[in-house]
């Protein structure tokens, strides 16, 4: 309703205004607030794709661009499931677009889309056009890495990846949000979480590429730089990812090793996946896994520390008067 | 919001010892007080607003909502990113192995 009302009211206003030769237009930025607001409200992908597109049509270059490509390519390509849609829009789109970080943007939403209606683009024209402007950022080199894996292409996605460790550092951090008021602490923590997620997919890439030695290298010198969530599992999928990879290998007892923490307590299905993968493969097996796992379960389990915080009746509660019960706790942050 | 379907969780095992915390970083007590009152939520509801408070400081969540699923010693069984649909199913399974 919110949409077509602004379309009347600019419809009018133009039909209003040309006759004194002014130029009436809500400016990008008031239109992606409404935009913002109005997305919030509709449930169907349909409904989001046409928001998306509607924008797009009406400002195809604004600093929006690359990421509501990005929108389009979700909402009509996986939602809707039409890729071929995806392409030609974002072809319409494109011949609009001078610009080469938007055009870099919008390509690279579109990639995926036209790999599955089987129109070859080339991932890494799309990167060397961006080049010869400027370099990658961290950002877009491990998103070019990722979809390049994603399609198999693991000589690009090798590349990237390099590429994305090489900008991993507090300097090109610094350089990427100028306005930051992180201390000096936590930029070198952000650094460190880059360079594992890099490392991450070059490790990946070069098992990929058999140069399995190489791969493993790269992942042992990230280890150590990859943080562990509260529970003491990692959070990055970095040993998710070198578990995998030894396992590829058929160093089962070592894909064991590695993927243990984050398999058991790590939400993940792949490690899940691979580290079963892995106990039949030491075990030859499955019997015995459901005892195997419930006994690693024990091993890693921590006891959750006590804190008070008031319900909202105002009333201050500990969780350890929950002892005795099982527990189901949740942090929630509210929308 | 999916704080309503632990309501159904909380009805279900309640009798079975299963409690349900669930902690809030918000910064408007008065509209989540009327949706608890609108949604009947009677399991343990607790608000965290402190800058330097638990969910940041001791847990270190940065995801949400992350949830740990506790046996009766006090120890994390189960970790979750998240709270899909269907996801009722998973943790009502792992719930029963603790209970």
């Amino acid at each position: 309703m919110h949409r077509w009302i602004t379309v009347l009211f600019t419809a009018i206003a133009a039909a209003l205004l040309i006759g004194c030769g002014a130029q009436p237009q809500q400016s990008a930025e008031d239109a992606y607030s409404e935009f913002r607001k109005a997305i919030r409200e509709i449930e169907t992908s349909e409904e989001k794709t046409a928001l998306c597109e509607d924008f797009l049509t009406r400002f195809p270059e604004s600093e929006h661009t690359g990421s509501l490509a990005g929108a389009v390519a979700y909402y009509r390509g996986e939602a809707m499931e039409d890729p071929a849609g995806v392409v030609e829009y974002l072809d319409g789109l494109l011949a609009k677009i001078e610009d080469p970080d938007m055009r870099f943007g919008v390509q690279l939403a579109q990639f995926p889309s036209s790999h599955k209606t089987g129109q070859a683009t080339d991932l890494g024209g799309i990167v060397t056009d961006l080049e010869t402007h400027r370099a990658l950022t961290f950002s877009e080199h491990l998103d070019v890495s990722e979809v390049a894996a994603t399609h198999e292409l693991w000589s690009l996605a090798e590349a990237q990846a390099a590429g994305a460790s090489t900008v991993a550092t507090a300097e090109a951090f610094r350089s990427d949000y100028p306005d930051t008021d992180l201390s000096d602490e936590e930029i070198a923590a952000k650094a460190d979480n880059r360079s594992v997620m890099a490392a991450t997919n070059h490790g990946w890439a070069l098992a990929h590429l058999d140069r399995e030695t190489e791969a493993l290298e790269v992942f042992e010198t990230a280890a150590p730089l990859s943080q562990s969530n509260y529970l003491g599992v990692p959070s990055t999928e970095l040993f998710a990812y070198w578990g995998r990879t030894a396992l590829a290998q058929g160093d089962a007892e070592r894909a064991l090793e590695l993927l243990g923490p984050t398999a058991v307590l790590g939400d993940n299905d792949e490690a899940f996946e691979a580290y079963r993968n892995a106990y039949i493969s030491v075990h030859e097996d499955e019997a015995g896994f459901e005892d195997f796992l419930w006994s690693a379960r024990q091993d890693l389990a921590k006891v959750v520390d006590d804190f008070e915080l008031p319900d909202y009746e105002g009333i201050l509660r500990k969780l350890g008067d929950t002892r005795g019960n099982v527990v189901f706790l949740s942090f929630w942050f509210p929308t | 919001m999916e704080l309503p379907r632990l309501q159904t969780l909380f009805e279900k095992y309640i009798d079975h010892g299963l409690e349900i915390v669930a902690v809030e970083a918000t910064h408007d007590t008065e509209r989540a007080t009327a949706f608890i009152e609108k949604k009947g939520l009677n399991y343990t509801l607790l608000e965290d607003h402190e800058e330097d408070g638990v969910v940041f400081n001791v847990f270190n969540v940065h995801s949400f909502p992350t949830s740990y699923l506790i046996d009766r010693e006090g120890r994390v069984m189960y970790f979750h990113l998240g709270f899909e649909e269907g996801d009722e199913k998973e943790i009502e399974e792992q719930i029963k192995t603790l209970l």
